[in-house]
């Protein structure tokens, strides 16, 4: 990564290489749009995602339910809608959790070296070297299924990716001329990470941050397919998606349009990471 | 160079890896011929009789062993290894008479010590076993009348006797086999009944052959093999496929298009499983009969077995499943929201009232899904219910404290008395000294009177008048409401066209000790 | 190298040692009690207090904890709380279908994923550039059971190609290692895609391209070779995370493999299998990121470790 001083230069140059690639712009709109979506949800949904009615349950799309309902007579719909902000909120909260964890590891771990390089690095190594769902799984039993423990859980895996990735940017950046400029100077340790080193870890953080919203959403809904998920009745996706797996057969829509959320929300943060790496890439810039 | 040969390497090592790994014997039946596959929802745990407390082992176990007095189709009390059975007037001394000419599977012979030997190691105080709870309080010495007969004491009459003999951990096991492996027969069992053991690969499947010499005639069907399968859907699928000749706990939702099906025949029958919704009774506002019975009032039990079930289930009146040994039918709090309203009222329980409700999810048949229905039933008469799924381990746990610790108020579970007796309900959930901890009484009911009803039916070997007090328990504690009464399960399985002789024992067992491919 | 293989085998004892501890207080933390859970629902207090003294859960912590590293170091994981069985059984009954799941989904893998990114590269900005990103993401993007009911249905049921469970002959692997290796090949694609554009901007692909070979000589001859160094990376990388089994996927295809196992065993709290488990799982990792780090540097002179 070529860190320029000229920020506001490097931005237009991202901006206009994203501008050019059609699927990461698709991708972002995606994303707008579900986060719109997620924000206005009492405003947009036809029903209450929470009433019930066992009487008209399952019943397939029509003018009253477009998407149906499901089992308990429910607006899929409106779940959806309102579904939107848990699962975008699970996304967003486990990356920024994580997100934060691995700035402070990463930056202690490749600014100041030695024995906190070498302790933080192995204990990342461990969390590293479990198969990642098991440890979301392990930390939810713990804790106990619930949407708080899942957002801490998705971002717990999380950690050492951007902790390892961070150090390296520090690492890398550590030696050039601004650093050392900025030391020579008699600026504080706090001083150098906050202004130079932080901002200049931006490229690769964001594009893995993005994908990992995705992975992290995809995760969250894994946890729900082992009942170890948000509590019902939230109309969480991945739970949507999972509880109605039992009726995919006679009533494959109680699944599918959650299943298709996911989707495409999961697919919006992949292509928009995928066009962020793209267009932070110099050589790939074009 | 060296990166096509690392390359072409790389995919080589995985090509040759993948064809050795597929070109290993799986051990499975490689001809399909006489064979069921019998595809379960677990890995059953253990393989040893007194020692198995799970429905997956036990239904293996059944197979491979035979009990002194067995259970029939309908929970009656049928001989077994014990061809008939007398007790003496003070109803102190039990006589077997034993079935002659049996062999274990390992060719030890069956007779009245291999019987003492089995029933020292249920009573024996020092290693206990997982059951040794059901036999120990009754049985006070085992005696060796000849090789064919044989005596046991007990200090009190016990009325469940029999249920207990019939129990899946009354199954007879060899005693040279359990010398020769110790702990570890519960790895390779060794019993008298129609299939043996042949092998168990763990996580994928169990495997049994048929025993030709078995007392009853030999088994028509070769070989079973127990294939494990958590998913439902995978289960259901297996067996529209053909991969499994019989599937057990079938999604109720299914249910009328595999009837649809014709290569496929589903067995529907009751269960003695309950399903309910406990109160915490010690707790405020739950110590009013008149809130608990509100409750009962505000869920449509009806529409949850319809909607939610889809049929698969019967709205429960009384604590006892109808299969279980004294069940008499009682009432039911029929759906009336504007009655509950009103009995809140009388209750003196303010709207918007906030109420725990908590559930296991996949104990149970739709369980979560039935919580969250009773969650909706509940806010609608103006109650704010907080909903939590557990975990079951943390579940358990958590249920399983002192009265004055315990934080459950309402709490989702079945339960399924796996002697088939009326006692196996009435005691352990309802009996004072059963409190949580101790034993399963999770609501804290307390009502002197079932108490002595419990312990007067428990020593009163006369059946019919057994029948009787339970009657009246049963009565008294649905006018109690220390629970939101549900419903009666139904098992589903899905068998095969043309196999036969499945048989579906209301104790959730599948059986297919003499099943047959037409 | 050798100096650094040693040094990176030996960083292998502390993270074992850190696995071991890390598990070890994850099972303080959890509530619910492995006695209770074995004894069953109808098992009195005396019955579940006399089960856990049998299980050595009364001893002090401490204790437990000696106890269980002096156990491994002798080669002994101890027995499954659950079934009695030895823990290395229980592992070893189940670590072969985990590998051979993990070779088959690395295996498509790689057959999917390079061409088609090495599609995409060559062919950027065009309507085959963008049908390999829709595919090879969109299929990253379903939830990994919900792919693999799908895929169960369409194949299994409806059209009856491949058997829907169990582990068997090849047929047998097709759905589970497709559900497993989709996501990958996702990422493989993408990787090979910008790792090859990378490359073909580099100086040396120019200087070729500038003496008139022909483009696609040049794109297989010189850019391709060194693209796939990170592929291969990569690669190794996504091989050592699948051999730490894959939990949808085999309880979707009831797949006798390692993942479940770990599962159903933290379900029960059976803590002797889940430490055993991921103390496999967990070596296993750090081995095969070792291999890949010595391939690389074998494959690429310029990269030394000292």
């Amino acid at each position: 990564m070529k860190a320029k001083k000229g920020k506001s230069g490097q931005f237009s140059l991202i901006w206009a290489s994203l501008r050019r690639n059609r699927l990461a712009l698709f991708g972002g709109w995606t994303v707008v749009l579900f986060l719109a979506v997620a924000l206005l949800a009492p405003q947009l949904a036809p029903k209450d995602p929470y009433r019930q009615d066992l009487a008209s349950s399952l019943q397939s799309p029509n003018l009253t339910y477009p998407l149906g309902t499901d089992e308990f007579g429910r607006d899929i719909l409106s779940r959806i809608i309102f579904g939107a902000r848990i699962s975008l909120l699970i996304g967003v909260v486990g990356v920024s959790l994580s997100l934060l964890a691995g700035i402070v590891f990463g930056m202690v771990a490749g600014f100041f070296g030695g024995i906190w390089d070498s302790l933080i690095m192995r204990a990342m190594d461990i969390l590293l070297s479990f198969p990642s769902i098991l440890l979301a799984i392990a930390i939810v039993s713990a804790l106990g299924p619930g949407l708080v423990n899942v957002m801490f859980s998705v971002g717990v895996i999380s950690v050492p990716i951007f902790a390892r990735i961070i150090r390296g940017s520090v690492l890398s950046l550590k030696e050039r001329e601004f650093v050392e400029a900025a030391r020579s100077l008699g600026a504080s340790h706090y001083r150098i990470i906050l202004r130079h080193l932080l901002p200049n870890c931006f490229g690769p953080v964001i594009v893995l941050s993005s994908l990992r919203v995705a992975t992290v959403i995809i995760t969250a809904s894994g946890l729900s397919f082992l009942g170890l998920g948000a509590q019902p009745p939230t109309p969480e996706w991945g739970a949507m998606l999972s509880h109605g797996r039992t009726y995919l057969r006679a009533a494959p829509w109680v699944a599918t349009f959650p299943g298709l959320a996911i989707m495409v929300v999961v697919f919006g943060f992949n292509l928009l990471g995928d066009g962020l790496r793209d267009a932070l890439d110099p050589y790939l810039r074009e | 160079m060296r990166k096509q040969v690392l390359l072409l390497a790389l995919v080589a090592i995985l090509l040759v890896g993948l064809i050795t790994v597929l070109s290993l014997p799986t051990g499975e039946a490689a001809e399909k011929g006489e064979t069921i596959v019998y595809v379960m929802g677990a890995e059953p745990h253990k393989l040893d009789p007194p020692n198995q407390v799970d429905n997956m082992s036990e239904t293996v176990v059944r197979h491979i062993h035979d009990n002194l007095v067995m259970f029939d189709e309908k929970l009656n009390r049928v001989p077994g290894l014990a061809t008939s059975w007398t007790v003496s007037k003070d109803q102190l001394t039990w006589t077997f008479k034993l079935r002659k000419g049996v062999k274990f599977h390992d060719g030890t012979p069956f007779n009245a010590a291999a019987v003492k030997y089995n029933l020292d190691r249920l009573t024996n105080p020092t290693k206990t076993t997982r059951r040794t709870a059901l036999y120990a309080p009754f049985i006070k010495s085992v005696e060796v009348v000849d090789d064919y007969t044989i005596k046991i004491v007990s200090e009190k009459p016990f009325g469940p006797i029999l249920a207990h003999f019939a129990h899946g951990a009354g199954g007879i096991v060899s005693p040279a086999a359990l010398e020769k492996y110790g702990d570890d027969i519960a790895l390779r069992p060794v019993g008298t009944g129609p299939y043996r053991f042949v092998e168990w690969v763990p996580g994928d499947h169990i495997t049994l052959e048929r025993n030709k010499e078995h007392w009853g005639g030999v088994p028509k069907v070769e070989k079973i093999v127990f294939k494990f399968v958590k998913e439902d859907a995978s289960r259901v699928v297996m067996l529209e496929t053909g991969e499994a000749d019989l599937a057990i706990m079938l999604p109720p939702i299914e249910i009328p298009r595999l009837e649809k099906n014709p290569k496929i025949q589903v067995i529907k029958t009751g269960s003695i499983r309950v399903i309910y919704i406990g109160m915490n009774v010690q707790k405020k506002p739950f110590d009013n009969v008149k809130f608990r019975q509100a409750l009962n009032y505000a869920v449509d039990k009806e529409a949850i077995v319809k909607n939610i079930l889809r049929g698969m289930g019967s709205v429960a009146d009384s604590a006892l499943a109808p299969g279980t040994w004294g069940y008499s039918p009682t009432f039911k709090y029929k759906y009336d929201p504007a009655r509950a309203k009103a009995l809140l009222k009388e209750a003196g329980i303010p709207e918007g009232t906030k109420v725990k409700l908590w559930t296991p999810e996949g104990r149970y048949v739709a369980d979560r899904a039935i919580a969250e229905a009773v969650q909706g039933y509940l806010s609608a008469i103006g109650l704010n219910v907080e909903l939590r799924k557990w975990e079951w381990a943390a579940y358990l746990s958590t249920l399983a404290k002192k009265p004055e610790e315990a934080e459950q108020e309402l709490f989702l579970l079945g339960w399924a008395p796996s002697t088939g007796d009326g006692d196996w309900v009435l005691r352990p959930l309802f009996h004072t000294d059963s409190f949580a901890p101790k034993v399963n009484n999770y609501t804290y009911y307390s009502n002197k009177k079932v108490d002595e009803l419990i312990v007067l039916g428990m020593a009163t070997a006369d059946q019919k008048k057994r029948f009787e007090i339970y009657k009246e328990a049963q009565k008294l504690i649905m006018q109690d409401a220390p629970w939101v009464f549900l419903h009666n399960m139904d098992q589903t399985v899905g068998v095969k066209k043309g196999l036969k002789g499945v048989v579906v024992s209301p104790l959730e067992l599948v059986l297919v000790r003499s099943a047959s491919f037409k | 190298m050798l100096k650094y293989t040693i040094r990176r085998l030996l960083a292998l004892i502390p993270i074992l040692l850190g696995v071991i501890s890390l598990v070890f207080l994850m099972f303080q933390i959890i509530p619910g009690d492995p006695a209770r859970l074995v004894a069953g629902e109808e098992a009195s207090a005396a019955m579940v207090a006399a089960l856990r003294l049998e299980l050595g859960l009364e001893d002090p912590l401490y204790i437990q904890y000696i106890r269980y590293v002096g156990n491994v170091l002798r080669g002994n994981l101890g027995r499954s709380i659950r079934s009695g069985r030895p823990v290395t059984q229980e592992i070893l009954a189940r670590y072969p279908a985990t590998v051979e799941l993990a070779a088959a989904s690395t295996l498509i893998m790689i057959l999917l994923g390079v061409p088609a990114g090495i599609l995409s590269a060559t062919h950027r900005r065009t309507l085959i550039d963008n049908a390999s990103v829709v595919v090879a993401i969109g299929g990253a993007s379903m939830p990994v059971f919900w792919l693999g009911l799908m895929l169960m249905l369409l194949f299994s049921v409806w059209l009856g190609w491949f058997p829907a469970t169990g582990k068997g002959g090849l047929a047998h692997l097709v759905l589970p290692s497709l559900t497993l290796g989709a996501s990958s090949t996702a990422i493989l694609a993408r990787l090979t895609r910008s790792s090859l554009l990378e490359v073909i901007r580099a100086d040396f692909v120019r200087t070729a391209r500038a003496k008139g070979l022909p483009e696609r000589l040049v794109v297989y001859k010189h850019s391709l070779k060194n693209a796939l160094i990170p592929v291969i990376t990569i690669t190794g990388l996504q091989f050592g995370s699948l051999l730490g089994g894959a939990v949808l996927t085999e309880t979707v295809f009831a797949w006798p493999g390692i993942g479940r196992l770990m599962v159903d065993s933290i379900a029960m709290r059976d803590f002797p299998v889940v430490q055993g488990a991921i103390l496999l799982v967990a070596a296993t990792f750090v081995l095969i990121n070792l291999v890949v780090d010595l391939l690389y540097a074998w494959v690429d002179p310029r990269i030394r470790y000292g």
